[in-house]
């Protein structure tokens, strides 16, 4: 993807908050008639969707007149995908199923795994557990012990 | 209550100490690292303030914050990988010096100039403040109003990359973002979607980690995750000799007024501050064709200035409730956690409270000196874990640390979620600092422009018609105009360029 494109993606999403926004701001008082000037709860926000929506428009046009764009370096995107879809799943393990100490350390134990070039080396497995139970020994001292979280 | 009135029993208590050595030691291993940097260092902290007393709690952040400015040049000179991006400035002699002599002096260098600089910041901040907040006492509504957009404004302009319409849609997402929650004014519910742990707002810890933390963490992952660190793990003794004090006193000085007053100013930041001053040290310096070489003046005036910057930037926040930094504006939610609003009036409402932040804040410059003295050569050795271990376990920490501070898991999905939008703004160039800045001074800009509002009878000439609110709309004008300017003097110099 480029530059371009995503800018073009992201305004038109910001532009719709924007209208998304303000037409919110019907449900909330914007001018309140006891007092002279006494703004009601809707009337910053309303301000606020206007000003979004102008500035939105302005870098749309930026953006369209662009002669360059460059191409986005996604690097290894293939372990952000990963990180983005395990996460949700421990999550959603953690907050339904509970046992957040062994969910924690699986969750932890396999990011360190697929972050790894040597991911199979026996060694680095054993560094691997190693280094994920003391995480959750210190997790469970600092926040389970001396901060009382319940988790 | 006058500064010198002050019971400095409140202040060396059991708890405030172990705040400020844990701040100190844990903002140095992260500020140390690099890609992770100093606010990064306070967010991290942010969820364990809830618990403590509000002293101790804003203590730790300083600390913290102060001590990772300093980290970022154990990395900068034992990596050849600034850890903040204030430490770029201190790499240019820092790594040139450590090759040449040895890493530790110059990790002396930048610690002793990091403690001096620190101390002057924390100086100006003990005096300076509380007639600074005097005269902001004769401010009122609209000025507050302006001052917040003006520092909004200078954050959007400095933390764009040439992209300022971007960074200013950012600066508004964030004051849309702190709308959210109960109206102040009302106490109608607004934006809330039907969630009743939206009702208090967006939680700043959950905010933080998501659009701060998390972003952050899978960039690393994205582009430096099997990058390889060599380590100069010897000769890393931070002793320095008197010969090296002398040689380092004139930059450092420098260095400190200059951290300080750019501190001071919302939006320029450590990063402006380090580079300002280090180019003043050259040009003062009886040598400057050897900057760049490893000249120690190069590394004790970017130093100092980046230290200094953070005692400035809480002058603003103490005078005005305006944070003069993004770290600092996370420092601020920690004050809202407790319930305390910065700005002039905290002196007379909260003395105790104030002047033990104040004199803790130089508590925090000694403990530096310690720890900085005792555990540099350790942390230069703990800079070798690899991103591919270190990563998942800042990443895991991150959402557990949001988790703890409300114990909602309303808000590990939140982080998620903001976390996943704010990596695609991140890549698109939009600002997270003016993003983050603007959440935390939504309440003061819509408190500002409702009273002013209130004030005048609906009327915008209220801006118009007091002598300071017509000075900063002027200047607010101003600062809109320059890349405007800027760009207008690029094209006739390239006109020029091409008729010549």
């Amino acid at each position: 993807m480029n530059s371009k494109v995503l800018s073009l993606v992201l305004l038109l999403a910001t532009g719709l908050i924007g209208v998304i926004y303000y037409l919110s701001t019907n449900s909330l008082k914007n001018l309140s008639s006891s007092n002279a000037g006494e703004m009601g709860s809707g009337y910053f926000p309303r301000l606020l969707a206007i000003i979004l929506i102008v500035l939105t428009i302005i870098s749309i046009i930026q953006t369209l007149l662009e002669k360059e764009s460059e191409k986005i370096d996604l690097g290894n995107w293939k372990m952000v995908v990963a990180t983005l879809i395990l996460t949700p799943i421990y999550i959603f393990l953690w907050v339904y199923v509970g046992y957040f100490y062994i969910l924690t350390f699986i969750f932890l134990f396999g990011l360190i795994y697929i972050y790894q070039v040597d991911r199979k080396s026996k060694k680095m497995l054993i560094i691997n557990a190693i280094t994920t139970s003391v995480v959750l020994v210190a997790i469970y001292v600092f926040f389970g012990i001396l901060l009382e979280i319940t988790f | 209550m006058s500064f010198l009135d002050f019971d400095f029993t409140t202040l060396f208590t059991l708890s405030n100490l172990i705040a400020i050595f844990l701040g100190t030691i844990v903002g140095l291993i992260i500020g140390a690292l690099p890609g992770l940097g100093a606010t990064m260092a306070v967010i991290f902290l942010l969820p364990f303030t809830y618990t403590m007393d509000p002293v101790s709690a804003v203590l730790l952040l300083l600390a913290a914050y102060q001590a990772a400015e300093y980290g970022g040049s154990i990395s900068a000179i034992t990596l050849g990988i600034p850890g903040t991006p204030a430490a770029v400035a201190t790499a240019q002699d820092g790594i040139p010096l450590a090759r040449k002599e040895s890493p530790g002096k110059a990790l002396g260098i930048s610690l002793n100039a990091s403690v001096i600089g620190g101390v002057v910041g924390a100086l100006c901040l003990i005096f300076f403040t509380e007639p600074f907040a005097n005269f902001a006492l004769r401010l009122s509504d609209p000025e507050f109003f302006l001052l917040g957009v003006m520092g909004l404004i200078a954050v959007a302009s400095i933390s764009t990359k040439g992209e300022m319409t971007k960074s200013l849609i950012s600066v508004v997402l964030g004051l849309m973002v702190g709308t959210i929650g109960m109206d102040m004014f009302t106490g109608q519910p607004r934006f809330i979607m039907g969630q009743l742990e939206l009702m208090e707002g967006l939680g700043i810890v959950a905010l933080l980690i998501g659009i701060f933390a998390i972003p952050e963490i899978l960039r690393v992952v994205k582009d430096d995750l099997h990058t390889q660190f060599a380590s100069q793990a010897s000769n890393l003794s931070t002793k320095l000799t008197g010969k090296d004090m002398k040689r380092i006193a004139k930059p450092t000085g420098v260095g400190s007024i200059i951290g300080t007053i750019s501190g001071l100013l919302p939006g320029l930041g450590t990063v402006a501050a380090a580079w300002f001053s280090y180019i003043a040290a050259k040009k003062i310096s009886k040598s400057p064709e050897t900057f760049g070489k490893g000249n120690p003046e190069g590394i004790a005036a970017p130093e100092s200035a980046n230290n200094a910057s953070v005692g400035g930037a809480l002058i603003p926040l103490f005078a005005l409730g305006i944070p003069g930094s993004v770290g600092i504006a996370v420092v601020m939610s920690a004050f809202i956690v407790h319930g305390i609003q910065p700005g002039p009036r905290i002196f007379t409402k909260d003395p105790t409270l104030t002047y033990g932040i104040l004199y803790g804040f130089l508590l925090t410059t000694v403990a530096l000196y310690i720890v900085g003295r005792l555990l540099t050569p350790l942390f230069a050795r703990v800079l070798v874990v690899p991103n591919s271990f270190l990563m998942p376990i800042v990443y895991v920490i991150a959402i557990v640390g949001g988790f703890s501070a409300t114990s909602r898991y309303f808000d590990i999905w939140l982080s998620l979620i903001l976390g996943l939008i704010s990596l695609l703004f991140v890549l698109s160039r939009f600002s997270i600092a003016a993003f983050v800045m603007a959440f935390v001074l939504s309440p003061v800009i819509e408190v500002g422009l409702r009273r002013s509002l209130l004030i005048s009878g609906g009327s915008y000439s209220i801006f118009l018609t007091r002598p300071f609110s017509l000075l900063f709309l002027i200047i607010i004008i101003l600062m809109l105009m320059t890349p405007v300017f800027r760009k207008l003097g690029e094209r006739r110099k390239r006109n020029k360029l091409i008729s010549n």
